[in-house]
């Protein structure tokens, strides 16, 4: 079990469950470390179990600098096929995800606030109600604010001003949120 | 009817047994430098620094409290108000500390009033609902509520204060501040200051103080109204800008006004330009006023 696992299951079930479903928009789709790991695990114990230090020389160092000359031919090829146009680039064999759009960036903060949101509520027989009520309201203030901000960076959208405004009331959002996360957590 | 009296009188006696209070009088060690921390729920924590060696506590836990648990260890000291397991009852502390004045607090409740008064150390204090009032202090503190009102009156040197629509009041600190509210209101009427970070988005935020050299003072708003007091000696570097507020200003003779719409902006330097003060709003209008 993961440190991240224990310390979820620590928390309130619903609570964890919300944490779970939070957007993990940088992480890659395909997370080609497990495999990497698993290989240098798998090929470096019998180095250890015969007593040798696989950094050491021998066929640890070969192995490493195998896996760099791997390494280095899929740099070049992609490099290659970049300076080809591109168009041969093999983009669905990565499986990488496309940039996050705004908007789905928005939809999918507003579904990780929902969670939370659903997580206090859910503990709403523990929390004062007035508590709870505040953390909404307070939401709805910043919420209605950053509409009016999104609203007028539309009209003028290289404007700094607005833009530093926006990206101060989505902090000051994730700030409510974290605050609404761990009253849902600690009652 | 003598049934229905003595059935009364039973139900009384009955109900004055459940809520009965229990007295708190006990003295703990903590170092003259240690931390004393608490965690209490509802009710209120009041702390008082002072010229003694270790801490008094009293005060009283009403019958739904299980237990107040002291823990000296290393030198600090911790107090819990513990309740029964997954106590849907609440329960109640009324807790005065009495301890030395260089001691660090760090006090958590819920809907428990915090008041410390005399206390030279680190603060470090968290309420939900509960209202904070500080007096006093002279180090660092670390404020959080999410509804309460925070007072600070003391010659702090580091403030950080978050709320989600409780007030932010401090009064006589300097060198660094750090306040954030989302519907409450900022005021900082201090000495003088190296960095100031207010930011709000309905609440007014009003700060008077003297910008050190090479002082950072910046403050942001939505829509609540901005008002600064400063030092009719003013060395700074002065950036003011609203997208649909106004701007007054008793500094420089700058304030433009967008030709198409309703935003202003104010660059002007006045002094030596020593300092940086940048005010931003959406819809707040902005006054910037000489002492």
């Amino acid at each position: 079990m993961s440190e991240q696992e224990r310390h979820e299951e620590q928390l309130d079930p619903e609570l964890a469950a919300a944490i779970q479903r939070l957007p993990r928009e940088l992480e890659p789709a395909r997370d080609l470390w497990p495999g990497i790991r698993a290989r240098l695990h798998e090929e470096s114990a019998p180095a250890r179990a015969g007593g040798r230090d696989p950094a050491a020389g021998g066929h640890g160092a070969w192995r490493w600098l195998a896996i760099a000359a791997g390494i280095a031919v899929v740099a070049v090829s992609l490099a290659y096929g970049i300076r080809r146009g591109g168009g041969e680039l093999p983009t669905a064999e990565l499986h990488l995800r496309p940039p996050i759009a705004t908007d789905s960036y928005d939809a999918a903060t507003a579904s990780s606030s929902d969670d939370v949101m659903q997580a206090l509520e859910a503990r709403i027989d523990d929390l004062d109600p007035a508590t709870v009520a505040t953390i909404k309201e307070n939401l709805q203030v910043i919420d209605q604010a950053l509409d009016e901000i999104r609203r007028a960076i539309a009209e003028d959208p290289s404007n700094r001003q607005l833009q530093q405004l926006q990206s101060s009331g989505e902090r000051q959002r994730g700030e409510v949120l974290r605050r609404a996360a761990t009253l849902a957590g600690s009652a | 009817m003598r049934i229905a009296i003595a059935l009364g009188t039973i139900v009384l006696l009955g109900a004055s047994v459940a809520y009965a209070d229990r007295p708190v009088d006990q003295t703990a060690k903590v170092n003259k430098d240690g931390t004393v921390s608490v965690s209490n729920i509802a009710g209120s924590v009041t702390v008082v620094g002072g010229n003694r060696s270790d801490v008094h506590i009293t005060g009283r836990l009403d019958d739904n409290v299980e237990e107040l648990r002291v823990e000296e260890r290393d030198g600090d000291l911790r107090i819990e108000v513990i309740l029964p397991r997954r106590s849907h009852r609440g329960g109640d502390a009324d807790l005065k500390l009495e301890v030395p004045k260089g001691v660090a607090l760090d006090i958590e409740t819920v809907s428990a009033n915090i008041e410390v008064e005399g206390v030279a150390g680190d603060v470090d204090l968290e309420s939900v609902s509960g209202g904070v009032r500080v007096e006093g202090g002279d180090g660092v503190a670390d404020v959080q509520s999410v509804s309460g009102d925070i007072e600070l009156t003391g010659a702090f040197e580091n403030v950080d204060a978050e709320s989600v629509s409780g007030g932010i009041d401090v009064k006589g600190a300097s060198g660094r501040i750090d306040a954030s509210t989302t519907s409450g209101r900022i005021e900082v009427a201090g000495g003088d200051f190296d960095s100031v970070d207010l930011e709000s988005m309905s609440g007014r935020v009003e700060f008077a103080g003297d910008p050190r050299k090479d002082a950072d003072i910046s403050i942001e708003s939505f829509s609540g109204r901005v008002v600064l007091t400063l030092p009719a000696s003013l060395s700074a570097e002065i950036d003011v800008e609203t997208h649909s507020g106004s701007i007054e200003s008793d500094f420089g003779s700058g304030v433009r006004k967008e030709k198409y719409g309703a935003g202003a902006w104010l660059e002007t330097s006045v002094g030596g330009g020593e300092a940086s003060i940048e005010v931003s709003t959406f819809s707040g209008s902005v006054s910037l006023r000489k002492k």
